[in-house]
């Protein structure tokens, strides 16, 4: 094949190439800023001493920063200061929490005392914004939640999005259900795109990162992948930031239309007493929280109410839980040996095991006035409750600051290594150990399925033959292998160089890349793939984001000030995947790709790249009203030449009327601020929709090549990007000295002129058709109640709840289209749809058919499956709620976390396969009128109901037939309410107090003992954990035979020197 | 390409200092040819994607499991399904119904397992490149005798179809294709084959070995869109008696005629990988699954039965050899059977189909050339044609032996020419018996000689009547829930109601108002009573 070898060969030039010029790029930065550095190398210095304007005591710890600069320094134990500035007119501001921030203008001076008066927090406070600008919180005319690393455990959590979870109104998370490694869907204020993916932008340090969900479950089956968050070290995160609206986000462009979560990392800036070592030990028990509470345990397995009487009818009865009262006789079972016929207690107990994670973490950092370094590493190591399942993780990060001058310099390298063992299959039953569990009757034991596992010859052990693609659970963890390692570099190089004391200039040169070697394995051997197959692939990610910003303060008068950003940038993304598959191992359990009887090579390839300029001017007169301007435009590569350009605006103004009309405000008011934005957001799609295409077949036959039409679906030449407009206004308002306050964000979205992929009829000969159309409005509101009931000097309580209420609408669809579907279930009676006039994600399936009493009606004796499909609820809640609580007392103090869902309803496919086998508690209703039948047997069952002609149903059927009828034809039945109180957070910390490490090196030492998802205040799900999703995408309302939802405690030492 | 830095520097400084900001410029907005995706092509060999279509046909394990293994197999009675209810035992489930369907029309998600996509598509090149001018006719011809053999199963499995607007999705941006009726349909397949067969131009040249059914061989195709004409002629029989003789003589008449030896066998042959799985296109269906989770399947006691009787030397190759044969007992699963009276208290007695038919190597048969021999017999009996009823069935049992052994180079499953001769002279041509008689012969050997092909056993008893089938035994002591066609057998598949029903709700209403209730009792309309 020549022309696959040229092809080849012209990537990895194009790779080394991109390489090259990567370094090329950012030493061209380097030479060309640092010529330019000789030339302003002014400096002058200026000491002194801050005050507390009330008591005249000095303040230690004050931060003081040259404005317009990052030189800064803060204030020793005396109060005192000393900083090189660029020069005698250069301005410093002083900031210190609980304090009013001052500027001053040092006019020469080389000795300045500046004393700074008690005042309002919430005037104080910074958050970081879009491109990892600081900005005053009072300055904003949109809202941005910032999560700072106190306020949530890092320890116990491994998907650093899972940190999220409760925190923040309007941050939707859920984890996918596969234990450590597994991916997490993050909305923020709902879906903006009936079939976009949906996610915000993660940026780290000011850098984009991949977030790809390489693999997923599917109602197939299958299983997670994982996604790119869930790889960085919660230890490293300083802050979380979340921009959630269109305004917040506009400056990030195409990719921030669903919302962006900003982390930023620790360094060691501001540290000015040398070097301090953290570290931290953790070791985590896990086990299932949610169980099979509403299972029945008084009928075995069995078919007709009958035992198994040979080895044979054991075989083929092992899905059904359809026999005879378990009275304890002495039954045939699965290995031709009796056993007596009892309930086996608690399966998921007997098949699950206690988790165990451990994780140690090590920093390093220090600084001067000039230079700071972080240094830290990180090992975990965590045990899955899915026996033989577990990921290991290891995180270093490296990150200096210098400053040569007029010039600062910042580059990190974070590198992690995380190795997966044996990802739970999910969903469908092949290779799903949690579907086999979850339809395992109860008198069988896991002990015997366990000794079982394997036969002599090395096959799959089955438990039973009636369905060869539910598998021996055992033979699964065991012999199945789906394990992958992640090689991961994010990093950058930054470089700030003041032009003047109001103008710096940024260049920024930021990179993840990383590759995922996979590996899966069906064994030789398993009963529905006895000759076994066998992948290896590799996938390479590279997306690499380089940004030019030009950032003005100036200070025009005294009361006017402008600062303005203005940029370029560059993202590219290239996803490359090599891989071979195989099928059936010529020599049975050697796992390696030449042992396959038949290969096929794997290659895919895809690339995309967005341009942007970009540019923002915020005014802000006298210190309480501010206006913010910004534009972007972005150049995508995956939209047509004519339509690839979009631009959009926003604008976001602030008013602290409080400030404004201070002397008018009441004595009770600490704080008022109104705000309102309106931002307009374009968004491109995937790269390759545009024309048809041909696919040559990875493999021959008789020797003759094969092609098809590559794509399932239709695609559209002429595509425009999407369009999201939304308009936001709220308020700040703080009480009583602060101690009472309140936040409220009313927002207003539409989303237009959509890219779909949208299924279309079969027919057409594709699944689906690319399309540029629909309307989808999102509107809602966001509460966040802050309070400090207690503060005294030795204990304080805060507490805040946060509210998200959104309520979508899909207000069009295309043409005269009414419904989309978004996803299925495997029984293929539940479907998850957009349908116009309804809310986003609607859960669609059949009823009873009900007469005017609302009796079932029946026809054979069998419910009556409605003719038309109704909508039977949504897969995303209504509102969500989090109760966060911080206790503290002298050196002890108390988190607790209360996370509410409320609204959404799940189609649980866990319930609905119960129903089929017999263990779902609900089928116990009509056995005990069959239980007296010897054979042969006969129909028993009458269920309750009216026939077709209105008599009462006289009709009797067995109960399998009914309740399998049930499974298969009526929706309805599995659809619960997914409402939750969960205390998803509780943990107790302990200070050793200062007297105790006085003498020793240590400078602090903390214990914490952490509670995670420990238990459901309230759940209105039976038998499956109400979070469970198949998958991340937006079918979100389906679940089945995931691994069930864990609690986690752990105990964690943390010790600084 | 744009993964260069040089360049993406250079853009950056172009864009700030020469476009200026916020407004557009061509050095920024020109991704060269970015956005096309290197490892797919453009445009490709009509042989490539016709060798596609052809093994597309053949089936992936995925659709054929459940349209032959759950469904037509069973319900004509060759074979029991033990495990899954579907056609055994008269259960409706949407999964297994529908997926012929999906994977014929789309491929289900797998654009390669496509028959109707790909073959569009095809004939959509094959039409650009005569209008450039090239010599296409013999492609084309191919080509539209495939299309043909593809619709007819779909019709023939659901009624009323989309066909005229189908799987143009891409070419003509046709999103609800309208539903077809049958009738129309038919007519436009005969007018198809008829014109395909005399499109034929033996100077022109052909798909050669990329055709994977005749390796090119023109008068090879003439004979199986003769014999396909003629299968489809005899769907008519009930529903327009004249038609069917018209277009059935007009088959046998036509240049090339039909398939007269095995040699004309429509078939293809498979291999043992590398592409196997749900969506494997080098293997056998009926093995891939047979052997990879779907081994539920008993020989039926009806056809069990038919052949002991007979003495039928093809028994111990369609079923398991080396120990008594025993038919399971149609409705009937692994578990209610121990309640039927030939249960000997081991499920193990019962027959399986012999594992020499079920290698993923053995060949998928479109049509054989018995069935166009007991076609001809029919024709004879009806009195269509002056030729004898007697030589054309005794031609037709002879091939139905013989093409057994390519199932098996090895000879393992040769009939010997002196052991058809026993079977003829203990099993001869009914001569003396009514027509009805005659018919119910011929159609049974028709029946016992698509032995695995249930799609064609089960329409042709459609039409004939034969096998005279006793329904399963059927009712709802046999869990999980059966028997929802109140005791007959099913006269179709169902539609995709769940998709069809929302994405092409106008044509689908329309086609449930023409054609009736989206079950398994409705009958297409050739299918009269």
């Amino acid at each position: 094949m020549k022309d696959g070898y040229v092809i080849r060969t012209t990537f990895l030039q194009r790779e080394s190439k991109s390489i090259r010029y990567l370094m090329v790029g950012i030493l061209a930065i380097l030479f060309w800023i640092n010529g330019t550095v000789s030339a302003r190398a002014q400096q002058f210095t200026v000491s002194g001493t801050v005050l507390a304007a009330d008591s005249q005591k000095p303040l230690p710890g004050v931060n003081i920063i040259e404005v317009g600069t990052q030189r800064g320094t803060t204030t020793n134990e005396d109060g005192k200061f000393k900083l090189k500035v660029s020069s005698s007119e250069a301005s410093l501001s002083f900031t210190f929490v609980g304090f009013t921030s001052k500027t001053i203008k040092i006019n020469g001076r080389s000795q300045i005392t500046v004393s700074l008066s008690p005042g309002t927090k919430e005037l104080q406070d910074v958050v970081v914004t879009a491109l990892a600008i600081n900005r005053q919180a009072k300055s904003l005319g949109y809202s941005v939640s910032q999560v700072d690393s106190k306020d949530f455990d890092a320890a116990t959590e491994t998907n650093a999005a899972n940190l999220l979870q409760g925190q923040v109104a309007g941050v939707n998370v859920s984890p996918t259900s596969g234990g450590p490694g597994s991916s997490s869907r993050v909305t923020i204020r709902g879906a903006s795109s009936l079939a976009g993916n949906n996610q915000p932008l993660y940026v780290v340090d000011g850098i984009p990162i991949d977030n790809t969900n390489i693999g997923s479950s599917g109602m197939w089956g299958g299983y997670d992948g994982g996604d790119g968050i869930s790889q960085i070290n919660p230890d490293d995160i300083k802050s979380i930031s979340v921009l959630k609206g269109a305004s917040a986000a506009a400056l990030y462009g195409t990719r921030a239309r669903d919302g962006v979560i900003q982390i930023t990392t620790k360094s060691g800036k501001g540290l000015s007493q040398g070097t301090v070592v953290n570290f931290s030990s953790t070791v985590t028990l896990e086990d299932a929280l949610t169980g099979f509470t509403d299972y029945q345990n008084k009928y075995g397995q069995g078919q007709l109410g009958q035992k198994p009487r040979t080895q044979g009818e054991a075989l083929a009865t092992g899905l059904d839980s359809w026999g005879a009262p378990l009275d304890g006789s002495q039954v045939i079972m699965l290995d031709g040996k009796k056993h007596p016929y009892v309930d086996q207690g608690n399966q998921l107990d007997n098949f699950y095991r206690t988790g165990v994670a451990d994780k140690n973490s090590l920093s390093l950092s220090g600084g001067n006035k000039n230079s700071s370094y972080y240094f830290s590493t990180t090992y975990q190591n965590s045990e899955s409750i899915v026996p033989n399942s577990g990921l290991k993780k290891a995180s270093l990060t490296l990150r200096g600051t210098h400053a040569f001058g007029n010039l600062h310099a910042d580059v990190k390298a974070n590198y992690i290594r995380q190795k997966m063992n044996n990802r739970p299959w999910l969903s469908d039953s092949p290779g799903n150990a949690n579907f086999s569990v979850a339809v395992l009757p109860p008198n069988i034991s896991t002990k015997m399925l366990k000794d079982n596992y394997m036969t002599a010859d090395g096959k799959e052990g089955v438990y039973q033959n009636a369905n060869t693609f539910v598998n021996n659970p055992y033979w699964v963890v065991n012999q199945f292998s789906t394990d992958d390692q992640k090689d991961r570099l994010i990093g950058y190089v930054k470089l700030d160089y003041d032009l003047t004391d109001w103008a710096t200039l940024t260049g920024r040169a930021g990179l993840d890349w990383y590759t995922l070697r996979r590996t899966s394995l069906t064994p030789w051997g398993t009963a529905y793939r006895p000759n076994g197959d066998f992948t290896e692939d590799e996938y390479r990610v590279l997306e690499s984001t380089t940004d030019i910003i030009l950032k003005l303060d100036k200070q025009l008068t005294d009361a006017f000030s402008v600062q303005g950003t203005f940029g370029g940038s560059v993202n590219y993304h290239k996803n490359e995947t090599v891989g071979i598959s195989g099928s059936n191992f010529k020599v049975p359990k050697l796992r390696t790709i030449s042992n396959m009887a038949n290969i096929s090579p794997i290659y895919d390839f895809s690339e995309k790249q967005i341009n942007s300029v970009y540019g923002s001017v915020d005014f802000s007169f006298d210190d309480y009203w501010f206006l913010t301007l910004t534009g972007r435009n972005d150049w995508s590569s995956t939209l047509p030449k004519e339509n690839n350009s979009f631009f959009y605006p926003s604008v976001s103004t602030s008013f602290v009327f409080s400030e404004a009309f201070s002397s008018a405000m009441p004595s009770w008011l600490s704080f008022g601020k109104l705000r309102a934005s309106w931002a307009e957001v374009g968004s491109d799609t995937d790269p390759y929709q545009l024309n048809l295409t041909y696919n040559i077949l990875s493999f021959t036959h008789q020797g003759q090549s094969l092609a098809s039409v590559s794509q399932d679906a239709i695609p559209l030449a002429n595509l425009k990007p999407t369009l999201t407009d939304e308009f936001e206004v709220g308020f700040n308002l703080s009480f009583l000295d602060e101690r009472l306050g309140i936040n409220f964000s009313w927002y207003n979205r539409h989303t237009t002129n959509q890219i779909l992929s949208t299924t279309v009829s079969n027919t057409t000969g594709f699944g689906s058709r690319v399309i540029n159309a629909g309307r989808l409005n999102n509107r809602g509101i966001e509460i966040l109640l802050k309070g400090t009931p207690v503060s005294t000097n030795n204990a304080s309580w805060n507490t805040s709840i946060n509210f998200a209420r959104n309520k979508s609408k899909v207000a069009a669809l295309a043409g005269d289209q009414k419904t989309l579907i978004l996803g299925e279930s495997r029984t293929q009676n539940a479907f998850i749809t957009a349908t116009v006039g309804h809310p986003y994600g609607t859960i669609r399936g059949y009823k009873y058919v009900r007469d005017d009493q609302g009796n079932i009606v029946m026809k054979n004796g069998l419910p009556v499956q409605s003719s038309e499909q109704s909508i039977l609820g949504k897969g995303t809640p209504d509102w969500t709620a989090g109760w966060n609580n911080m206790i503290s007392y002298k050196n002890i103090s108390l988190n607790f976390l209360v996370d509410i869902h409320w609204g959404a309803q799940l189609y649980s496919g866990t319930n609905a396969e119960a129903y089929t086998a017999g263990l779902h508690k609900n089928t116990l209703v009509g056995r005990a009128g069959c239980d007296k039948q010897g054979t042969p047997y006969s129909p028993c069952y009458v269920a309750d109901g009216v026939d077709v002609n209105g008599g009462p149903n006289k009709t009797a059927v067995v109960p399998s037939a009914y309740y399998g009828h049930i499974e298969s034809n009526i929706t309805e039945q599995f659809v619960y309410d997914a409402n939750f109180v969960k205390l998803r957070q509780l943990q107790l910390s302990y200070q050793l107090p200062q007297s105790l490490v006085a003498k020793t090196p240590i400078r602090s030492a903390k214990i914490s003992a952490t509670g995670r998802n420990l238990f459901y205040i309230y759940n209105s799900v039976p038998n499956v954990d109400p979070e469970s999703a198949i998958n991340r995408g937006n079918a979100q309302g389906l679940e089945l035979a995931g691994v069930p939802g864990a609690r986690s405690f752990g105990l964690s030492v943390n010790l600084s020197f | 390409m744009y993964s260069n830095y040089k360049t993406i520097i250079r853009r950056l400084v172009i864009t700030l200092l020469a476009c200026g900001l916020l407004t557009t410029c061509d050095s920024i907005s020109d991704f060269g040819n970015m956005n096309q995706d290197p490892t797919r092509a453009n445009t490709v060999k009509p042989g490539m994607l016709f060798s596609t279509v052809q093994l597309a046909a053949a089936g992936t394990r995925y659709e054929v499991w459940r349209t032959q293994l759950i469904y037509g197999e069973n319900i004509a009675q060759q074979l029991v399904d033990a495990f899954y209810s579907g056609g055994n035992n008269y259960t409706e489930n949407m999964d297994w119904l529908t997926a012929f369907w999906t994977t014929a029309y789309s491929g289900n998600g797998n654009p390669d397992r496509a028959q109707v996509k790909n073959i569009e598509s095809l004939i959509n090149i094959l039409k650009q490149k005569k209008d450039e001018g090239d010599q296409v006719a013999n492609k084309m011809a191919a080509a539209r005798i495939m299309r043909a053999f593809i619709y007819s199963r779909i019709t023939d499995l659901y009624g009323d179809a989309p066909y005229s607007e189908a799987g143009k999705g891409a070419i003509n941006q046709e999103f609800t294709p309208k539903y077809d009726r049958q009738k129309d349909i038919y007519n436009d397949m005969f007018n198809e084959l008829d014109a395909a067969v005399k499109q034929f131009d033996s100077s022109q040249p052909t798909y050669g070995s990329q055709d994977l059914m005749y390796g090119g061989e023109i008068t090879k195709w003439e004979k199986f869109g003769n014999s396909l004409r003629l299968r489809l002629a005899l769907r008519l029989v009930k529903v327009n008696p004249q038609k069917a003789k018209n277009e059935a003589l007009a088959a046998i008449n036509a240049p090339g005629g039909v398939m007269t030896s095995n040699e004309d066998i429509a078939m293809i042959k498979h291999q043992n990988g590398p592409s196997s799985g749900p969506a494997g296109l080098n293997t056998n269906a009926i093995s891939e699954a047979m052997l990879d989770g779907g081994d539920h399947e008993y020989v039926a006691q009806t056809l069990v039965d038919w052949m002991k009787n007979r003495n039928d030397p093809r028994l111990g190759i369609y079923a398991e050899n080396g120990k008594p044969f025993l038919g399971f007992p149609s409705g009937y699963t692994s578990t209610s059977v121990t309640n039927h009276s030939s249960y000997t208290g081991n499920l193990s007695d019962y027959s399986r189909v012999n594992p020499m038919l079920i290698n993923k190597d053995d060949p998928t048969f479109f049509q054989t050339y018995a069935e166009v021999e007991f076609m001809q017999a029919e024709l004879a009996v009806r009195g269509w044609t002056n030729e004898s009823a007697k030589n054309h069935y005794d031609a037709g049992v002879r091939a139905a032996m013989k093409y057994l052994s390519l199932y098996d180079a090895k000879g393992g499953a040769d009939i010997s020419d002196s052991e058809v001769n026993t079977y003829l002279s203990n099993n001869p041509y009914n001569a003396s018996g009514t027509d009805a008689e005659k018919i119910e012969q011929i159609n049974t050997q028709y029946w016992a000689a698509v032995f695995l092909n249930g799609i064609e056993a089960w329409s042709n008893w459609r039409r004939s009547g034969y096998p005279d089938l006793e329904p399963a035994l059927v009712d709802s002591n046999n869990p999980p829930p059966s028997n929802q066609t109140n005791g007959k057998i099913p006269r179709r598949l169902m539609y995709p109601q769940g998709t069809e029903g929302i994405l092409n709700a106008k044509n689908y209403q329309e086609v449930i108002d023409r054609q009736g209730e989206n079950n398994m009792v409705t009958r297409v309309w050739w299918d009269t009573k």
